[in-house]
């Protein structure tokens, strides 16, 4: 061989392997950006389940009110009926604020008893997240607190 | 040794401190872990959302008194007989340990509920201490001599 | 040529051609790497957007200074866009101007009451905007001390004590006539000078949008007010289409919410007049009226404004006789 070839062959070489250092760093960046890119989507989808489960705790078709002041953590049980029959009837205008969730009031005292508000699922969820929030459900009626859990299932694409 | 094969195990020594270098780099500050948003929003709320809801709530036979109004009874004179023959102390903890039942127990979360005035000798005490991080809330509640507390601890 | 000035000029070649590649290869990955970042900046300012209009949701009377990586947000009725990315909201109920700018935002959430609460109304804004407020009516004073004190506010008593300086864009919100122009103003770019004619009290009137044209200003559509909310709300929107859009929103809102009121009170009226407490019974029954005549208002409209206006006040008396007789109140 020449010594222009070996030369020639030299720089090949040298060439090859750095395009394989390129390439060995260009898949470890991919993989790191592929990672951060995963956790992002939970953390998303988490700040989605959070910011759906705040809108249901704070609907003011749900919410209890003394004199127009909004109680927190309260759910009037004279709403509750027709707002449920509102939320089926308006499933459009409610999906844009609860999306794909299921959101149902159990009360567990004094007496037992549960409400489906609103439903809408998916079986093509990537993620599902359950929040409970204990809340007061009042009676304006009697004007007494009854002690119950706000289900908020959230299904994520 | 010669001078040459010492020059290389130097530069290979080098290339292994690199290599660990890079791991720790890596494993450290490339990998970051999920922040836990759902969870930070839970804790901030559940503890003082239960114990809050927990207080007003009204009792069934009881003439309709409230959690405080039994808790501060009990702290005090202890008058109250309740329908079912409880005082308002045992009414209390009756109450407590079956909405407890139903959500702690059922979420599988440990927890310590107290109520006192002196917290080395708690009036009613429901669940067990939590041994490592707890989430704490503490609701003061007035009554004719001192102050009376109800605290909740969610562990985990 | 010889063999060996061949080999020197294939030498070079090659390194040319090898260079090249990877200056290419380089160049290529930097580029989408930096529409890449582009992309990731507005994704997350839209991301902080939507957390807004989320706690929006949630708390009343609240102002907020939130800081952003610089932007131009535009916005539009049910549409926040940046750039490539948006996002569409089916019943968005956000004031703000069309364009904004910059690396802050000022954020306020007032609640619209008809008299029960239907809504929290959001206000997004930019620092960088000059508001002028021109008047001396109560309710002039009264929209002053409500627009928060973190937005670059003027209050003067005529168009013409306006004082010229150098700004990104002027609102004026007046309760006087719009007869002059400010000769402060007339430097600045038409498109960037817009007012708002306030015509009314505190519970309801007609705005006049208008938008600065040479040294005189041009009509740009009329509209209607319905609390201080909704006032609050135009003096942010640039245009009429923009505030009623929002507004249309509002009230499809309070339309559902009255839905669930009338079916509330029809419950308390049930159970009073089971009780035999005639007068309870008389209050529940006349504000089913006055439920009745806000329930058609899902659209907004001078009618329904007036509708609206009427009943709530009669409904709050109604709310306050219940409470004066112990009977449980209706919201």
């Amino acid at each position: 061989m020449k010594k222009a070839q070996i030369q020639m062959g030299e720089t090949i070489a040298v060439l090859f392997v750095f395009f394989i250092l390129v390439t060995v760093g260009f898949i470890f960046y991919v993989k790191v950006i592929k990672g951060n890119i995963e956790l992002e989507s939970e953390e998303l989808s988490q700040l989605k389940s959070v910011a759906i489960a705040q809108r249901a705790m704070f609907l003011p078709e749900l919410q209890c009110s003394e004199d127009n002041i909004a109680i927190d953590n309260c759910i009037d049980i004279l709403k509750l009926d027709s707002a449920q029959a509102l939320m089926r009837e308006n499933e459009v205008y409610y999906y844009d604020l609860l999306e794909f969730s299921d959101i149902s009031i159990s009360q567990i005292y004094p007496s037992e008893a549960k409400w489906n508000v609103y439903s809408r699922k998916t079986d093509e969820f990537k993620s599902k997240f359950v929040t409970n929030a204990p809340i007061s459900l009042y009676d304006p009626i009697t004007r007494k607190h009854g002690f119950g859990v706000l289900t908020i299932e959230t299904f994520l694409k | 040794m010669r001078k040459a094969q010492m020059e290389i195990l130097g530069l290979a020594i080098v290339v292994v401190l690199i290599l660990v270098a890079t791991i720790f780099v890596v494993r450290f500050m490339v990998i970051k872990s999920p922040t836990e948003y759902r969870k930070g929003f839970i804790s901030a709320e559940l503890a003082s959302n239960m114990l809050s809801t927990f207080l007003k709530t009204a009792s069934k036979d009881c003439s309709y008194l409230t959690m405080t109004e039994l808790l501060q009874d009990c702290a005090q004179t202890r008058s109250i007989i309740c329908d079912n023959g409880l005082d308002s102390c045992k009414y209390a903890e009756s109450t407590a340990s079956k909405i407890f039942d139903g959500t702690f127990d059922k979420w599988n979360m440990k927890y310590e509920f107290l109520a006192y005035t002196d917290a080395s000798q708690p009036l009613i005490k429901i669940g067990k201490a939590c041994t490592a991080e707890k989430r704490s809330k503490l609701f003061p509640i007035p009554i004719n001599i001192a102050t009376m507390y109800a605290k909740l601890d969610i562990c985990g | 040529m010889d063999k060996k000035g061949f080999e020197v000029q294939f030498n070079w070649i090659f390194v040319l051609v090898a260079g090249a590649a990877i200056l290419l290869f380089f160049s290529a990955i930097v580029i989408k790497q930096k529409s890449v970042a582009d992309i990731s900046t507005k994704a997350t300012v839209l991301k902080n957007v939507e957390a807004i209009i989320t706690g929006a949701g949630i708390s009343t009377d609240t102002t907020n200074t939130i800081s952003i990586p610089e932007s131009s947000i535009e916005i539009s009725c049910g549409r926040i866009s940046l750039g490539a990315v948006s996002k569409q909201y089916e019943n968005l109920i956000l004031f703000a101007p069309a364009s904004i700018k910059g690396n802050r935002l000022i954020t306020q959430t007032l609640s619209f009451n008809a008299p029960y609460k239907a809504t929290n109304l959001l206000y997004i804004t930019n620092p960088e905007i000059r508001y002028i407020l021109i008047g001396s009516s109560s309710l002039a004073k009264e929209i002053n001390k409500t627009l928060p004190s973190e937005l670059k506010k003027e209050f003067y008593k005529s168009l013409s004590d306006i004082k010229g300086t150098n700004n990104h864009k002027v609102r004026i919100i007046a309760f006087e006539s719009m007869t002059e122009f400010p000769k402060a103003l007339a430097k600045m770019p038409d498109s960037d000078v817009t007012a708002v004619r306030v015509n009314g009290d505190a519970e309801k009137g007609i705005i006049e949008f208008w938008q600065k044209e040479g040294n005189s200003w041009q009509s740009n559509g009329k509209s209607y007010y319905i609390g201080k909310s909704s006032l609050i709300g135009a003096a942010y929107s640039d245009t009429a289409e923009a505030y009623e859009c929002g507004m249309q929103n509002a009230f499809s809102k309070l339309n559902l919410v009255t839905k669930v009121n009338i079916d509330k009170t029809n419950k308390l009226m049930q159970k009073s007049s089971d009780a035999r407490q005639v007068q309870c019974t008389q209050f529940y029954s006349n504000a089913l009226a006055h439920l009745n005549k806000i329930l058609p208002s899902g659209t907004f409209s001078q009618e329904s404004i007036n509708a609206i206006a009427e009943s709530a006040k009669s409904l709050a008396e109604e709310n306050k006789n219940s409470q004066i007789h112990s009977c449980p109140l209706i919201y």
